[in-house]
């Protein structure tokens, strides 16, 4: 969450970074719709060094899979 | 008189049965399979006389079966977007009352229509087919397209103007070996230049039916090879914002059109700098004229000749035909289209058809369609300015929305929406960083009257696209007034 958070920052910056946290969704953020999550997915890959597959761009429910699915990616990879 | 799009199809099935025609994510099929599934289709939809086809499909191999079959089978189609409200849906079959609707079997249930006909494609029996060249139905498709009431309007769009259509696409040099995107919801008439561009020349479609590469397309283009791409101008926003605009991207394509939106000079910066020896085409037309009816090819070293608030729309294309209808000069007016790619009017409703239809002038009785859009001619370049009902009067001066839209596109906010709030008018821009309104404020007085510069300014980080792909203004609104009045961002 400690390095994601400035890129949700970024992406969002409407949104209250420092109160999103695993359980976060996106309807619970504003300013979240699909051009602000193109832009944290690109933003996310370039801080990670890695590359989501199209399913994996849209494949979590909230900020906890997002991480998650970050985490397998960097160890797999 | 141009061929038929279904006889295009099946000339070119029996030349090369074993080419790629439809490439989903889920599945591919040859044309030969396709046409088999076709003429399976067909059989059944032929058991009624004259057909009216409803397609409940997403962009799968069966809902252009299902379009291909209607039209074999004597009937005609309309396309519903899976993505909108259940609501929607409901209101386009009422108004519709289809004989056959095509569909999972659970979302048929969903639309409740009494008397049609269901049919679940997967339950399909392949081994019973309309054999032959079929029967043609007068109309090709009834598209469905937001009313300004909220009531969706039916455009009725006949076989011979898809076929003037079609052949247009026939000139654009797409054929066997070409791979052509289908970005746009099959609900959409911008869908139509895919499906027919690929399935009458021999190329394959390849749809974005899973949202992460309609999310990020560019990457769909280099993993599948895209030579031909069309979509609104804003799926290269959407690129852009992903930064993948980029040659490694982008490479094989070979032909970029736009149709839907206003085309900004940024788009095209951004795509002929990734690819500088792309064919990049501009078009414009309304549903009710067939998808587009104008061109304006675009070149690397000459397309800032043609960018100006937006890019020029250029010229119709043979046998269509644009008068400016209303305007202080015959180089200024409302886009009145005359030529056979008019639609037939809108289903069921007389009175709408006889207002946006009517005879271009007292002295040109020919029917034209009137667009609403107002669009001015410079340096022999057609520009689009705005829609007629975009233009408002504020303490008694007329101004023009896009013109204050655009201004502040200058000031360096290229996604911006202007509305009239009250006596005056407001706007929302979308900024990535910290945003100062009352410096843009006073940027604006350089460039427009007093009365034209927004009272209010407010800004958000992205501003949402509608089902079409296009900026939704009613969102935009709302979410303007909710800065304005509420919350302080």
């Amino acid at each position: 969450m400690k390095r994601l958070r400035p890129l949700l920052r970024e992406a969002f910056p409407d949104g209250d970074a420092a109160a999103m946290g695993p359980m976060t969704t996106a309807d619970d953020v504003v300013g979240w719709d699909s051009m602000a999550h193109v832009g944290l997915m690109a933003a996310i890959e370039d801080a990670f060094k890695i590359q989501f597959e199209p399913e994996e761009i849209t494949a979590f429910a909230n900020l906890g899979e997002l991480m998650a699915m970050i985490a397998r990616k960097v160890d797999g990879g | 008189m141009q061929p038929d799009v279904v006889d295009l199809f099946l000339a070119r099935a029996g030349e090369r049965p074993d080419a790629p025609a439809i490439v989903t994510s889920a599945a591919s099929i040859s044309y030969g399979a396709l046409e088999r599934r076709v003429r399976a289709l067909a059989v059944v939809f032929a058991q009624l006389p004259s057909p009216k086809v409803l397609i409940a499909l997403p962009q799968s191999i069966d809902a252009y079966a299902a379009m291909l079959a209607s039209g074999l089978a004597g009937g005609f189609y309309t396309p519903l977007n899976m993505a909108s409200p259940a609501e929607k849906m409901r209101r386009i079959a009422a108004q519709l009352e289809p004989d056959v609707v095509v569909g999972a079997p659970e979302l048929i249930e969903t639309l409740a229509i009494p008397g049609a006909r269901m049919i679940d494609p997967t339950a399909l029996d392949e081994t019973r087919r309309l054999e032959g060249a079929g029967a043609r139905h007068d109309l090709a498709y009834v598209l469905f397209t937001s009313g300004s009431t909220g009531e969706p309007k039916g455009v009725m769009i006949p076989r011979t103007a898809l076929a003037h259509y079609a052949d247009w696409l026939g000139t654009l040099g797409i054929g066997p070996g070409d791979r052509v995107a289908q970005h746009a919801n099959v609900a959409f008439d911008l869908s139509v230049f895919d499906i027919y561009g690929a399935l009458c020349r021999g190329a394959a479609l390849h749809p974005l039916d899973v949202e992460g590469d309609r999310l990020m397309p560019a990457r769909f283009i280099k993993r599948h090879g895209i030579t031909v791409w069309s979509s609104t101008p804003s799926a290269v926003s959407v690129m852009m914002r992903a930064r993948q605009v980029t040659q490694a991207n982008l490479a094989s394509i070979r032909l970029f059109n736009f149709c839907g939106e206003p085309l900004l000079k940024e788009h095209l910066d951004a795509l002929f700098a990734a690819v500088p020896g792309a064919a990049v085409q501009n078009t414009y037309g309304p549903t009710e004229a067939t998808v587009s009816m104008t061109k304006l090819g675009l070149e690397a070293q000459s397309y800032a000749d043609h960018c100006a608030t937006s890019v020029a729309l250029g010229d119709a294309i043979d046998g269509m035909e644009i008068v400016l209808a209303g305007g202080p000069s015959a180089d200024e007016g409302e886009i009145v289209i005359v030529g056979p790619q008019l639609a037939r009017g809108y289903w069921r409703d007389p009175q709408k058809t006889a207002k946006s239809f009517r005879a271009v002038s007292a002295q040109d009785p020919r029917i034209g369609y009137f667009t609403g859009d107002w669009a001015w001619r410079r340096g022999g370049d057609l520009f689009f300015r705005e829609r007629v009902d975009f233009q408002v009067k504020v303490r008694g001066h007329r101004v023009e929305l896009d013109e204050v839209a655009a201004a502040i596109r200058e000031c360096g906010y290229p996604v911006a929406c202007v509305f009239k709030r009250g006596e005056a008018l407001a706007a929302i821009v979308e900024a990535q960083d910290a945003f100062d309104e009352a410096a843009l404020r006073a940027r604006l007085q350089a460039k427009l009257e007093l009365h034209a510069i927004p009272e209010r300014i407010v800004a958000v980080a992205e501003l949402a696209l509608n089902e079409n792909g296009k900026l939704d203004r009613g969102r935009a609104a709302a979410l303007m007034e909710e800065r304005i009045t509420g919350r302080n961002g």
